[in-house]
């Protein structure tokens, strides 16, 4: 019932009926008549208790929809790291380990990768440059999106 | 998270690992191109080879250190 999650709502923000009157703009007493279920606040209300508490109108009036704020599910999902940052820089980090062992492991393989080089530059030295910098793209794409 | 923490660390420390075989190996080599090979580079030029590996260690200990914080916070 609205009543029920009016009071609820109110609650978890841990303000008094004055305090929710006061922010509303109406008199202590409509809110303690929703509250109670006596009567049943307007619709431009019903979008300033909306906006008030951060909850979708939906779930103030049928209870079905998510009550969880709109700011803290941004929050969740600023917080949850971005899977392409995390793919590029593993991939970057195994490109690394992997071309490190073969130069170990199999010193022929390495120095034909060196001379298929175009580059002056060293073709080993050319991968495990583009490792790490696939290493680092993903390191700023994972930090990026991060907030506080 | 913390896993994420955990991986990046060990990703670190085997970085780490790599680095030092690989510049040992390509030191040993140039050390012995400049004694029977005529190579002209100097022997520590096997050092730059720790170049990449150095940023990648710093990427992995950068993002193990932010994850680990994050998760602290969670």
């Amino acid at each position: 019932m609205l009543s029920e999650r009016l009071y609820t709502l109110r609650k978890k923000r841990g303000i008094s009926q004055e305090q929710l009157a006061e922010a509303l703009g109406v008199s202590r007493q409509s809110v303690s008549k929703w509250e109670s279920g006596a009567s049943t606040p307007e619709s431009d209300r019903l979008i300033a208790i909306s906006e008030y508490f951060d909850v979708s109108l939906d779930a103030l009036l049928r209870g079905t929809g998510d009550d969880t704020p709109t700011e803290a599910k941004q929050t969740m999902a600023e917080q949850r790291p971005s899977v392409a940052g995390l793919v590029l820089c593993l991939a970057g980090v195994a490109l690394m380990l992997a071309f490190g062992l073969l130069m170990l492991l199999f010193p022929a393989a390495s120095e034909q990768i060196a001379d298929s080089s175009a580059v002056t530059l060293d073709g080993r030295g050319l991968i495990l440059l583009l490792g790490a910098a696939a290493a680092a793209a993903g390191a700023v794409m994972l930090l990026k999106n991060r907030k506080g | 998270m913390k896993k994420l923490s955990v991986v990046f660390a060990i990703l670190a420390v085997l970085l780490s690992d790599v680095m030092c075989a690989v510049v040992a190996y390509s030191y040993c080599n140039m050390q012995w191109g400049i004694k029977y090979m005529g190579f002209s580079a100097p022997a520590g030029a096997a050092f730059l080879y720790a170049i990449p590996f150095c940023i990648g260690i710093a990427v992995c200990a950068a993002l193990s250190l932010f994850f680990r914080s994050r998760a602290q916070r969670a």
